[in-house]
């Protein structure tokens, strides 16, 4: 009976593409009402199951034993699994459209583009650990980054070919200051921002990140 | 004599190739041979046209193979004319046909057993609401072997028809018909056989036994779906009313009026299922070449042998435990339980199909507070081989999962 929620879900979901399932999925939907009325499933889909999946396992007629006995209380495990793994989902699916980062505000995780092959990943980097020559705490750019970031890196070789030329940014590191990333509305890193409050997101190339700094030079 | 069951295997187009179904529900539908599925091919490849009607080179072969095939099966069962053969659907419209062609009026009784399948249950119990037929069931002995002198009790002046099933497809006892149709007679009523499950798996004269009206099925007896026999002695089917009507039954029509066919004509409404019909006659000619005697001493076989392998298992067998009452049927329970999950289990574990539920019985499994039952059938290309395979795989269930 317990099977046939998550049956309802995925079965529910994979007969709209495809007729094989409909069946299948009319009969773990109604078993749902009818658990849901407080009746009896009379459908016997999760009996089914059962013996779908004890039938695979009978090379092992022990643990089949057990699988087809405590087969309630495994399903409850897997319904339990299957709506927290969900709700997880679900929460990395909001932090991606509202902070670009599948952990929120701080993690360590963000999801980049590279400029390569135009794939997006989460990607984790090592940001230098000696202050760089770039930093100018008094620069009129701020440039927003942080540990773990692998696109902060790279930027970071950017603006170390640019030092020379005395392009300096201001560091502004989310670990050290998380609250940056309200303060400043910051949805990803790296992230430059403008004495005029432009922005620049995300990774960029020497060219396109020079003529930015060159507004405010 | 022995069947080569090897080379009969080969036979089948299913059961050839690396991993085969174990198939043990033969109850419900046989596996078709690759002649009988020649023969339907050759219909549809050679004349693929009208019998009975139109006048062409095509429409006079289907006319002909038609009257062979019904020559063919009138054989099979040793009929008198082979006239006496009406092609139906299957065994519940042959069953229905009688029904409701017989003219029983009301005060009428038919006599049924206690284990009939629905299509001999229903038709009767439809009769007694609409027509105020009486419909008077015998209960079978403990052993669910038929209780003879509980049907000699049975007649008064009003029974006008026994209709039986000959072999049980709920546990595979058949009855001794031969007594019964005797005595029906001595008694002034007729004689129905249901032989879905006997025609298959015995061998059955007609002519011998007697008996006015028999029906049985093509697809359990290794022909095509949706095919199946009535007979019924020539003179019967002539006073019988046409059950459907239409295109074929009749020589000619008015706007008001209508000339009927002879039998078996006047009963076969509409255009036939011709290649099915001549697939049906096909594979009773294969089962005469292989000989229904041997078929049945083949299963019976089988069933001692599954039966002895199982003894260890606790299994509640429905039905007499001496296996050869039970033909080719094992219809068995485990305590604990359900048969469905029997079913699925030897089908997932083991890849062995037998059947679960109620088999159309619902009436018996009611009448003795039981949900259903797990039943392995068995039939000519079954193997010993099988047999164990099903054996090992119960086994495990029985000690393992309930």
């Amino acid at each position: 009976m317990v099977i046939c929620i998550i049956a309802a879900v995925v079965l529910g979901f994979l007969s709209i593409f495809s007729a094989r399932y409909r069946g299948y999925a009319h009969e773990a939907f109604r078993c749902v009402f009818r658990m849901a009325t407080l009746r009896k499933c009379d459908t016997e889909f999760d009996k089914k199951m059962r013996a779908a999946i004890v039938g695979k396992l009978m090379r092992w007629p022990r643990f089949a034993g057990v699988v087809h006995r405590q087969f309630t209380i495994i399903s409850w495990a897997f319904v339990i699994i299957f709506f927290v793994s969900i709700a997880y989902t679900g929460y990395s699916a909001y932090n991606l459209i509202v902070y670009q980062n599948c952990e929120g505000p701080g993690g360590s995780c963000v999801f980049v583009s590279s400029p390569d092959t135009n794939v997006t990943t989460c990607a984790y980097g090592d940001i230098p650990a000696a202050a760089p020559i770039y930093f100018d705490n008094n620069a009129s750019v701020m440039f927003f980054y942080r540990d773990g970031c692998p696109w902060c890196a790279k930027e970071m070789n950017v603006l170390a070919a640019l030092a020379p030329d005395g392009y300096k940014v201001k560091p502004m590191h989310l670990d050290i200051h998380p609250e940056y990333w309200v303060q400043y509305d910051i949805k990803l890193t790296p992230t430059f921002i403008g004495p005029d409050g432009s922005r620049m997101n995300g990774y960029h190339e020497m060219d396109v990140l020079q003529s930015f700094l060159d507004k405010y030079k | 004599m022995a069947l080569n069951v090897e080379k009969i295997r080969q036979d089948f187009p299913v059961l050839v190739g690396p991993k085969p179904p174990i198939y043990f529900d033969n109850a419900c539908v046989t596996m078709k041979p690759k002649q009988v599925i020649a023969a339907i091919n050759r219909y549809y490849n050679e004349f693929p046209a009208c019998g009975g009607r139109s006048l062409h080179r095509m429409g006079r072969m289907v006319t002909e193979e038609m009257e062979k095939a019904r020559m063919i099966v009138g054989k099979f069962f040793n009929a008198k004319n082979y006239k006496e053969v009406v092609f139906t659907k299957n065994t519940t419209e042959g069953i229905n046909l009688v029904a409701r062609s017989l003219g029983l009026k009301a005060g009428d009784t038919v006599l049924t057993t206690d284990k009939e399948h629905n299509s001999n249950l229903i038709p009767w119990q439809m009769l007694a609401k609409e027509k105020g037929i009486k419909h008077k069931i015998l209960t079978s002995n403990p052993d669910n072997t038929f209780d003879m002198k509980a049907f000699e009790k049975a007649f008064d002046k009003s029974v006008k028809l026994v209709a039986m099933v000959h072999t049980s497809n709920l546990d595979g006892v058949s009855i001794p018909v031969q007594e019964i149709i005797k005595i029906a007679h001595d008694n002034g009523a007729l004689v129905l056989l249901d032989a879905a499950q006997s025609a298959p798996h015995k061998e059955i004269d007609v002519r011998k036994l007697d008996v006015d009206f028999l029906v049985c099925s093509g697809h359990k007896m290794l022909g095509p779906s949706g095919t199946g026999i009535l007979y019924g002695k020539y003179h019967l089917l002539e006073q019988l009313s046409p059950f459907i009507v239409g295109g074929d039954t009749v020589i000619d029509t008015t706007y008001t009026t209508a000339k009927m066919e002879k039998p078996p004509e006047k009963f076969e409404a509409g255009l036939q299922d011709y290649a099915g019909i001549i697939g049906l006659a096909e594979a009773t000619r294969y089962l005469s070449a292989i000989g229904l005697r041997n078929i049945s001493n083949h299963e019976t076989e089988l069933n001692k042998k599954i039966t002895a392998g199982l003894k260890e298992c606790g299994l509640s067998i429905i039905g007499p435990a001496d296996p050869a009452l039970r033909s080719g049927i094992l219809s068995f329970n485990i305590a604990g339980m359900d048969p469905h999950d029997i079913a699925m289990l030897l089908d997932r574990s083991a890849g062995i199909a037998i059947r679960s539920g109620a088999h159309c019985v619902h009436s018996w499994f009611n009448a003795h507070n039981m949900k259903g039952s797990a039943r392995a059938s068995l039939y000519l290309y079954n193997t010993p081989a099988e047999c164990d395979i099903f054996i090992e795989a119960l086994t495990k269930i029985a000690k393992f999962i309930r």
